[in-house]
């Protein structure tokens, strides 16, 4: 029988190239995702361990839970928050301990005498870290010079120094939280085997450099070495006792258990880019499998002449099921081994495209594991076998003189059981989001949106006949008998507009998702640009999570010209709970201060109840969307690194500041001074007198520790990141949405084709070539219209719930991009359209004769 | 040279088809018009030619050589936009299998033609075919809701409603009962007897009984006539014909 099916398979070659296609673009695509997934950071993992390998204990402070939705790793939020250097003591006393030093980490931007970053290319977060003088403990290791040993030098990571052409003896300003300080390469390093740790530039300094140093003494961690023949675990019990009594905040970790941090804090790049990735392999595996089934419910109509003359020459039911499902399989197969190669081909146009990016999270090998070979074989084989069972099961059941008569046009209508479910489960569904979000309980939220959306997929003929019969009197007057003609066709098969409006749909859904995501993430920073009255902004060089060195605002304060000037602190701290007894992990919070005589006179902050830049010791405020939490006249209690803050709620505040997270409290500059041993400088407002004397001089003072920038400069700057990351998901929805729109033109050319001779009919009685073409572009529309639109409700819908999750004090809706999604729609409309042109001009190229007899 | 009173003329019309050594000579050499306002029936047996005739005299096919002229056009010089639409507005068509357009109901199907160059339909000389073919109740059911008889009568109406220069009918009661034949061939009869030129092809003597006058081909080539024909007559030469090959 094989034999036959083979041949069957030849013959029929151009039926099924749409379905090879459909089935080699899918198993491309997922089997690229999950690749990437698999080959993000592979090799992180062994660096590390090894970077890490001669540290037994690792001491620092108790992070904070990070606030609910916080998707990185905790230590992200809890950076503010280290370790009294006077721990120090009572550790080395400890006869186990054969070392012991206290080590600062630090965001930095290294900077060229002209201001220029090293090493701001190579990923977003470049660091300062303190030099582990004791070599069995050491991270590093000099590969090339000394190690840093006087305040003013440094050593470099050798990959940065390769590509930087950074040499000893070179000169750099190191810019951190603190200060800007001038340093000297005295060294290259090397981490572990590796020549930088993944994704970054670190800058290695002497352990006494005051440019990390902190003024409360607290350092970011102690690193500590067992003597030889002491377990981990057992230096660790012995530091938990020996600290148990001066230190509450002292947390101790095994160096193991301290590597899997470190690892989880230095791949957040890859940890996001994952979980990315993950939700392009789902879009692309559902988008693929729809087109599969759609595609060969279609041929196997189109099959049903062939398969009733089949029965009626004597052949069963399962004999015909059992050569399709062959046949299938053997295209399966052929498609899948295409498109596994498709897939390597996809890897790399992706790494290529994550290059061009700056991002590198691919620096490790291809990794492809076993489960991607499963998943991608189910996907190409499985499915493309299920859905051609499906499809000859119902096609077979058709009696054979039934199928010999009638044209083969497929006109069923959805189950009842579909058309009666889906609107329940979308109302259902819809209620229980509203009410989810309402009551806060975010499993019920989830689930109806999960609901809601299947309950909208399912609801897709009905749609489509919905959308047919509203399009047709439009199309009529429009396009007349052409338009009529395309709106009933579209409405003889409401099932298959649907099932083709649903590749599109997944795809518009998720760019419209990301769209509003990135939108309403971005507000975070343009709401500072909107409020924004100064006319000139000092911010962070380099990393997002960047700081301005604290010493420049005095500076600026100081230039004869600057009329007022706000600075805005923002660090992390704890809120404890104000009743002792507990003993529940405390949240992290973002805390903020600023320093203004004027604030008005530069932002905008929209604050009710005080003056944030002059909040007496003891007073705080609140974000607005915190008040229900934190009414006014209510206590708080906010533990720093160096103190604890208490205080009561005078006001509060609705616009949100700039900076990695906006802060949920603000308070007064004593107290925040006290409690918090960084500054922790997002940004400092300007409102100069204009003059280019003063603009000089502010710049000179700037240089080397911040930009300087016009408030229009900055309003264009604060967006940029987001806007590379959207791009990027642009990129691979693109290749999703592709997918999509090669599946509806091959639901287009599938359906034109089983109409062929109703097409020859009315060529024959004078429709033209161009009347075809539109007919067939109008009927495309439909289906494509209703895909966008679909995708746009449930994209805009979902993000609703989403934003809830975020659960950031300065978003509490989702901010809807207009513009941006009127662009995505046309383009989604338009991509539909134009896919459909192939097809249709092949339809009305065919002469009338030659369509008329194709039956 | 046009003659005013012919609705078709074909002038040393040749077709052939393939090439070479397998050459087959479907229309050979054909002159032939089809008188204004008369309904004739092309006869002949199959491989006759009497299919590609009709092909080519509604712009469906080109002739290799030669000339057809509709109401003085020579399809020659068209395009095929401009083919396209002559077939539209001076041509009327009646298949075998109706070959109605399935998405559209009866009505739509009817005035199809003059939709799709958004023409007005004449209300009179509509309600005048839906009385005479009895329509009336069935305009907003679509074809597989109707009979063959009813789908067939449609198609007719289709072929009128534009006041053609002339319908070609292509075995248009090849798929139907001896009585709705005779009911669809009368309506024919009578478009014809108010002045509706009808060119059918057929291979039935019944059927070509209704029309005014029979054309025989063989070979590709007409090799004889019949005015007036009834069927015995119809089916006498018929079989002088296949006695002759």
């Amino acid at each position: 029988m094989t034999r036959r099916v083979v041949r069957q398979l030849w013959i029929s070659r151009s039926r099924y190239l749409l379905t090879f296609l459909a089935i080699v673009m899918s198993v491309g695509f997922v089997n690229a995702t999950l690749t990437l997934t698999d080959s993000i950071g592979a090799g992180d993992e062994a660096t590390v361990e090894q970077g890490e390998a001669g540290i037994d204990a690792v001491i620092d402070a108790v992070p904070g839970t990070p606030p609910a939705g916080f998707s990185g790793p905790a230590e992200m939020v809890s950076v503010g928050l280290g370790i009294p250097t006077s721990v120090l003591d009572t550790v080395t006393a400890d006869p186990d301990v054969a070392a012991a030093q206290a080590v600062w980490h630090a965001n930095a931007s290294l900077l060229s005498t002209d201001g220029s970053i090293i090493g701001q290319s190579r990923g977003p977060f470049n660091e300062a870290e303190t030099w582990i003088t004791d070599g069995e403990t050491a991270r590093w290791h000099i590969a090339e010079g000394r190690a840093p040993a006087q305040p003013g030098e440094m050593a470099l990571d050798a990959a940065t120094a390769r590509d930087f052409g950074v040499v000893l003896g070179d000169e750099y300003r190191l810019a951190t939280e603190r200060s800007s300080t001038p340093l000297t390469v005295v060294g290259i390093a090397r981490y572990g085997s590796a020549d930088q740790l993944p994704s970054r530039t670190t800058v290695l300094v002497a352990p006494d450099e005051p440019a990390l140093i902190g003024p409360g003494d607290v350092a970011t961690q102690i690193v500590v070495r067992g003597v030889p023949g002491v377990s981990q675990e057992d230096l660790v019990d012995e530091l938990r006792a020996d600290l148990a009594q001066s230190d509450q905040t002292a947390r101790v970790r095994s160096g193991d258990t301290a590597a899997d941090a470190e690892l989880a804090r230095i791949a957040v790049e890859s940890t996001i880019l994952s979980r990315l990735l993950t939700v392009f392999t789902i879009v692309a595996a559902l988008t693929g499998m729809l087109i599969i089934t759609n595609t060969f419910a279609i041929s196997m109509v189109q099959r049903r002449r062939e398969l009733a003359l089949m029965r009626a020459i004597g052949n069963t039911r399962s004999e015909l099921v059992r050569s399709v499902l062959t046949e299938a399989f053997l295209l399966g197969v052929a498609a899948t081994a295409v498109g596994l190669a498709l897939g390597r081909f996809v890897v790399i146009l992706i790494q290529q495209l994550f290059d061009r990016a700056g991002v590198e999270a691919f620096n490790g090998p291809v990794i492809f594991t076993a489960g991607t070979l499963v998943t991608t074989v189910f996907i190409g084989v499985v499915i493309t076998m299920l859905s051609a069972l499906h499809a000859a099961v119902s096609g077979s059941r058709v009696p054979p003189a039934a199928a010999l008569r009638d044209a083969a046009v497929d006109e069923s209508s959805a189950p009842w059981w579909r058309r009666s479910l889906a609107p329940v489960l979308a109302v259902i569904g819809v209620v229980a989001t509203g009410a989810g979000i309402a009551s806060q309980r975010d499993q019920l939220m989830l689930a109806g949106t999960l609901l809601a959306v299947i309950g909208i997929y399912l609801a897709g003929p009905l749609f489509a006949s919905l959308a047919a019969r509203a399009a047709r009197p439009v199309l009529a007057v429009v396009a007349g008998a052409t338009g009529r003609i395309a709106a009933r066709n579209a409405a003889r098969s409401p099932r298959r507009v649907s099932s083709a409006a649903a590749g599109l749909m997944i795809g518009i859904a998720v760019v419209a998702f990301f769209t509003i995501l990135a939108g309403t993430v971005k507000t975070l920073q343009v709401g500072p640009t909107t409020a924004l009255r100064a006319d000139h902004v000092v911010t962070p060089l380099g990393a997002p999570a960047g700081k301005i060195p604290g010493d420049l605002t005095p500076e600026l304060a100081a230039v004869p010209g600057v009329n007022d000037l706000a600075a805005i602190h923002i660090t992390g701290g704890l809120l404890a709970d104000p009743s002792p007894a507990t003993t529940a992990t405390p949240n992290a919070i973002p805390v903020g201060m600023i320093e203004a005589d004027n604030l008005d006179a530069v932002y905008d902050l929209d604050a009710t109840g005080a003056d944030a830049g002059h909040l007496e010791p003891g007073q705080m405020m609140v974000a607005s969307s915190e008040l229900d939490a934190h009414p006014v006249g209510s206590d708080l209690t906010i533990r720093g690194v160096t103190g604890v803050a208490q205080g009561t709620v005078v006001g509060s505040f609705a616009t949100a500041l700039p900076g990695f997270a906006s802060p949920t409290v603000l308070l007064d500059q004593d107290t925040y001074a006290a409690v918090f041993s960084d500054p922790g400088t997002v940004a400092v407002f300007l409102g100069t007198d204009g003059q280019q004397a003063t603009l000089d001089a502010v710049a000179q003072a700037a240089n080397g520790s911040g930009r300087f920038q016009t408030a229009e400069e900055y309003a264009g700057a604060s967006s940029s990141p987001v806007d590379t990351i959207l791009n990027l998901i642009y990129a691979l929805l693109g290749i999703a949405v592709v997918i999509a729109l090669v599946g509806l033109a091959n639901t287009m050319a599938l359906s034109i084709r089983e109409r062929t001779a109703e097409i020859g009919v009315a060529r024959a009685i004078g429709t033209t070539r161009a009347q075809v073409v539109s007919s067939v572009l109008q009927e495309a529309s439909i289906t494509t219209i209703l895909g966008v639109a679909m995708g746009l409700v449930i994209g805009i819908g979902v993000s609703f719930p989403t934003v809830t999750l975020l659960d950031n004090a300065a978003i509490t809706a989702p901010v809807i991009p207009i513009d941006r999604l009127a662009v995505i729609a046309l383009l989604g409309a338009l991509a539909g359209v134009v896919a459909t042109l192939p097809p249709a001009l092949a339809a009305a190229r065919r002469s009338p004769l030659e369509s008329i007899s194709a039956l | 040279m046009h003659d005013e009173t012919m609705s078709v003329a074909l002038s040393a019309a040749t077709k052939v088809y393939g090439s070479a050594d397998a050459e087959v000579r479907a229309l050979d050499d054909v002159t032939i018009a089809f008188p204004r306002g008369q309904f004739t029936s092309v006869m002949g047996p199959s491989g006759s030619g009497k299919s590609t005739l009709l092909n080519c005299m509604a712009g469906l096919d080109r002739l290799t050589s030669g000339t057809v002229e509709i109401g003085g056009v020579d399809l020659r010089d068209l395009s095929d936009r401009d083919l396209t639409i002559l077939r539209r507005t001076r041509l009327g068509f009646i298949f075998q299998s109706f070959n109605l357009l399935p998405a559209l109901t009866a009505r739509e199907n009817i005035t199809y033609p003059l939709d799709l160059s958004r023409s007005r339909v004449d209300p009179q000389w509509f309600d005048e075919l839906i009385g005479v073919l009895d329509l009336g109740d069935r305009l907003d059911n679509r074809p597989s809701q109707l009979s063959g008889g009813q789908q067939q009568r449609v198609a007719v109406a289709r072929a009128l409603v534009s006041r053609p220069e002339v319908v070609f009918a292509d075995e248009p009661t090849g798929s139907l009962d001896s009585h709705t034949s005779g009911e669809i061939l009368s309506y024919l009869r009578e478009a014809s007897d108010l002045g509706q030129t009808i060119v059918m092809v057929t291979h039935d003597p019944y059927a070509a009984a209704h029309t005014h006058n029979v054309v025989f081909f063989q070979d590709g080539a007409p090799v004889g006539e019949l005015a007036r024909p009834t069927a015995d007559g119809v089916l006498d030469r018929m079989k002088s014909l296949g006695a002759d090959r």
